[in-house]
């Protein structure tokens, strides 16, 4: 069943086509790795998806829905359908980590404060944090507060799951804890869709990966082909590059 | 400068020791005379800053030799100008009606300067508010560029002139909507020092902007501009000063009320030391929210 589907979308930031009519279906419990260079529009995909960037045309649907194009209400009910974690966290330093969890659930009239605090000390013990439930985020390493994100966009109760490079912000020793909870996210049937070059990760919990090449959605195969039998140099090329990065 | 010359120093704030290296004050030769803890405590607190002590003390000096003649005449005059009529009086409820006048201005600006800074942030991130944001740039551009007393006399001359408004009131009123200006500025700053991803994080939980401002963005830019503000507070709270042009009984004035039934300009002086023992109470108090705000970062990077 189709929780997503992209109809060729494109957007440019003045002179510069970061995507270029991508077209794509997301089925539900899918969980998608996408791939590809530097300014190959990867975040961006995703950013449009929960609009947090504007595509320029094409269509967006969510479960059939339409999402692009103008209102302000729905908008933020699409939002809440889509759980999204960051580079860079962006906890909210001025909340505990409860506050951080709570925050969207409790303001938006979702939940009372104590059940929402049941259901954040939950989520916490699902990514391994019970015990943070009261620490500041300013006391919590890197992957600890990676995962906290992850909690906080789960309170949600989302049907989509959007990771962009959630650990590529990390030292190394942390990254494993990160992509531990991602996979048994993935484990227990979240769609997900995940910017990542953490190649062992994406080979063993991805069920599809996007290679995206100057804006366009070059390669679209199972893990398992796409690194087996790379289909053209190019992605050859990139995949070599990344092992080397991770080698070294 | 006293007439013992550069070897005359105030106790317990020596710039040298014998070494002449450290800067630091000599604790054993003034702390022994003194005997301990509360000379130690207030030589290092910030009241404890020679300047500070220099204008109290000249202040005061000054004051009293202004009055003139032998020791007797002066208590005499003193008596004459303050307790006569209980003109001592004037003075205490104009620093009442100064008070109260900064304290609606202040909390008039706060709401004002929040409002206006909310609108101009969200117009900037694509709300449809063209309107609301050409008003409120106007807003600030106007009050900026004209001067307060001005502001003021048209206000209460004018806007109020046929609503049963005191003039504190109006003058409080005026005063904030001058200040909103200011504060909007400050906020604006503060609302652009937090890290775009924090908005970003916000919404992609599904709060509106608005609910996201209030809740995420504003009490870590409130944080930020909370010394700036308090700096708002010092400007305003002198400011308050030209109230009288409308009329209304404020420090300042009262003080000038009773030089012109007396000839003296003494309670000019009495006047300046308490602004200046106001100024220097909101100084101490910023500096302990800059101190709670270090120590507040502190203690969540150690533990």
């Amino acid at each position: 069943m189709k929780v997503i589907e992209v109809r060729s979308i494109s957007k440019a930031y003045g002179d510069n086509l970061v995507l270029d009519e991508v077209s794509l279906e997301v089925r539900r419990g899918e969980t998608i790795a996408i791939i590809g260079p530097s300014g190959s529009g990867k975040s961006t995909l995703l950013r449009c998806m929960n609009r947090l960037e504007e595509v320029d045309s094409g269509e967006i649907f969510i479960d059939g829905e339409p999402i692009t194009g103008r209102g302000g209400r729905r908008l933020d009910q699409v939002r809440r359908r889509m759980g999204m974690v960051f580079q860079q966290f962006n906890l909210f330093p001025h909340l505990t980590v409860a506050g951080n969890i709570t925050l969207a659930p409790v303001s938006l009239r979702m939940m009372r404060p104590d059940a929402a605090r049941e259901r954040a000390r939950e989520l916490l013990r699902q990514v391994g944090l019970e015990e943070k439930l009261d620490s500041w985020p300013d006391q919590l390493s890197g992957g600890q507060k990676q995962r906290v994100a992850i909690a906080r966009a789960l309170a949600m109760d989302p049907e989509v799951m959007l990771f962009d490079e959630p650990t590529s912000a990390l030292d190394p020793e942390m990254v494993g804890e990160v992509l531990r909870v991602m996979r048994d996210l993935s484990e227990a049937g979240m769609t997900m869709l995940v910017v990542s070059h953490e190649l062992a990760f994406v080979r063993q919990a991805a069920t599809r990966v996007l290679f995206m090449d100057a804006g366009k959605l070059a390669v679209d195969l199972p893990p398992a082909e796409l690194f087996d039998n790379p289909p053209n140099q190019r992605i050859r090329d990139f995949l070599d590059a990344v092992q080397q990065k991770d080698a070294v | 400068m006293t007439a013992d010359g550069p070897h005359h120093e105030l106790p317990g704030h020596s710039v040298s020791d014998a070494t002449g290296v450290s800067r630091r004050p000599s604790r054993a030769g003034a702390g022994a005379a003194l005997s301990g803890g509360a000379w130690t405590r207030f030589s290092r607190s910030p009241w404890f800053n020679p300047l500070v002590v220099t204008l109290l003390v000249g202040a005061g000096v000054v004051y009293f030799f202004m009055t003139g003649g032998g020791p007797r005449a002066r208590l005499e005059r003193l008596a004459e100008v303050y307790l006569t009529q209980d003109r001592w009086r004037w003075l205490l409820s104009g620093l009442g009606s100064t008070l109260v006048l900064t304290l609606i201005a202040a909390v008039t600006g706060v709401m004002i300067g929040l409002v206006l800074s909310v609108i101009r942030m969200a117009w900037r991130a694509g709300a449809p508010i063209a309107l609301l944001n050409l008003f409120a740039e106007t807003y600030v551009t106007v009050v900026r560029g004209t001067p307060v007393t001005v502001q003021l006399m048209i206000i209460y001359f004018g806007l109020f002139a046929d609503l049963p408004v005191s003039r504190v009131l109006a003058a409080g009123l005026a005063f904030g909507i001058n200040s909103g200006a200011y504060v909007a500025e400050i906020f604006r700053a503060g609302i652009e020092s937090v890290d775009g991803g924090q908005m970003e994080a916000a919404r992609s939980l599904g709060l509106p902007y608005l609910l996201a401002m209030r809740k995420v963005v504003l009490p870590q830019a409130f944080r930020n501009v909370l010394p700036t503000l308090v700096n708002e507070f010092i400007t305003l709270l002198k400011e308050t000063a030209v109230a009288g042009y409308i009329a209304v009984e404020d420090l300042t004035r009262e003080a000038n009320n009773i030089r012109t039934k007396t000839f003296d300009i003494g309670p000019l002086y009495v006047t300046a030391l308490i602004y200046l023992v106001l100024v220097l109470l909101l100084t101490l108090l910023l500096r302990r929210v800059e101190r709670k705000l270090r120590e507040g970062d502190r203690s969540q990077v150690n533990i």
